[in-house]
């Protein structure tokens, strides 16, 4: 299996930080917001273990508090946490996008719109360009 | 609040394909398999942005996002104009949409007048779903792109307007 590239590392990098601060977060959180929670979990766990499936050397990287930018202490730090690791991996996603072609392309668009909708769920602004 | 509303119909090449809003926030395992073969199968890009085969191989993407962007931006100022209680929630993603015609390489022209845009809760519906559109026309663009920095830079224009969707879907 040739090497993974760079920007799918990253991808399945960005996905093991997202599922490490959800669970921080996640604690956190008001109880209203148990499905956008239960979702993005669900969401991050089965994009990364489809990743590692296919680039098992991503592994051995893993940078789980990558995300992390500062103690979560209240619900509004839990949201805001959240909204920050979505907007950040939709940026990851559009590298990976322009890093593959045709349906891989697709799929890596999508996957950063899902990243951008729910970092606006999670209170996150809009922005021109997400994460950058 | 968050089950059951469509908030992005998207099949983007318009083959009908139809997410609900549990699907993209809910998350499936579906995008990852197809993400990856072809990382396995098919040459690695460069580490650094390759040039693109000519020039201006990307120009006419870039032209038809723009063009698409300028009547995102009409929708946008004829929506403010008719209901100016939304402009401080509507301003900003229009400057976002002035931004991505800017990313293109355009100018963004002032889009032909929209008339006729109904009531608050109509114009904000109809303001969805033009984004909506727009994600399915921007990745479509961004497959069609041959350069990295314009699949890019498109593939965060989609992101962007997914924002937009999820912002306007809260606002009604």
């Amino acid at each position: 299996m040739p090497a993974a590239s760079p920007e799918l590392l990253a991808a399945i990098d960005g996905e093991e930080a997202a599922l490490y601060a959800y669970g921080v977060a996640g604690p956190w959180l008001d109880p209203r917001d148990r499905d956008l929670a239960l979702g993005g979990l669900a969401a991050h766990r089965a994009r990364v273990l489809a990743l590692r499936t296919v680039a098992p050397d991503g592994d051995e990287r893993g940078a789980p508090g990558g995300f992390m930018t500062g103690p979560v202490d209240s619900p509004d730090a839990a949201r805001a946490l959240l909204a920050g690791v979505e907007a950040r991996l939709a940026a990851t996603y559009a590298d990976l996008a322009a890093a593959v072609t045709g349906g891989d392309r697709r799929n890596a668009v999508l996957s950063a719109c899902e990243c951008s909708a729910r970092s606006i769920a999670w209170g996150g602004s809009t922005s021109a360009f997400p994460g950058r | 609040m968050l089950t059951g509303v469509h908030w992005l119909s998207t099949s983007p090449d318009g083959s009908g394909g139809d997410l609900t809003r549990r699907t993209v926030l809910g998350g499936s395992a579906v995008l990852g398999l197809a993400l990856l073969t072809g990382c396995t199968s098919e040459p690695e890009p460069a580490p650094s942005d390759t040039p693109a085969p000519a020039p201006d191989a990307d120009a006419q993407v870039r032209d038809t996002v723009a063009a698409e962007e300028a009547a995102l931006i009409a929708l946008y100022d004829a929506a403010i104009a008719a209901h100016p209680g939304l402009a401080g929630d509507l301003t900003p993603l229009r400057d976002q949409h002035v931004a991505h015609a800017e990313a293109m390489g355009s100018a963004p022209q002032s889009g032909q007048a929209v008339g006729g845009v109904g009531s608050r809760p109509q114009a904000l519906a109809a303001l969805k779903d033009a984004e909506q559109r727009a994600i399915a026309q921007r990745t479509s663009a961004c497959e069609a792109a041959t350069g990295i920095d314009t699949a890019r830079t498109i593939a965060l224009i989609a992101a962007s307007e997914a924002g937009h969707a999820e912002y306007l879907r809260g606002l009604t």
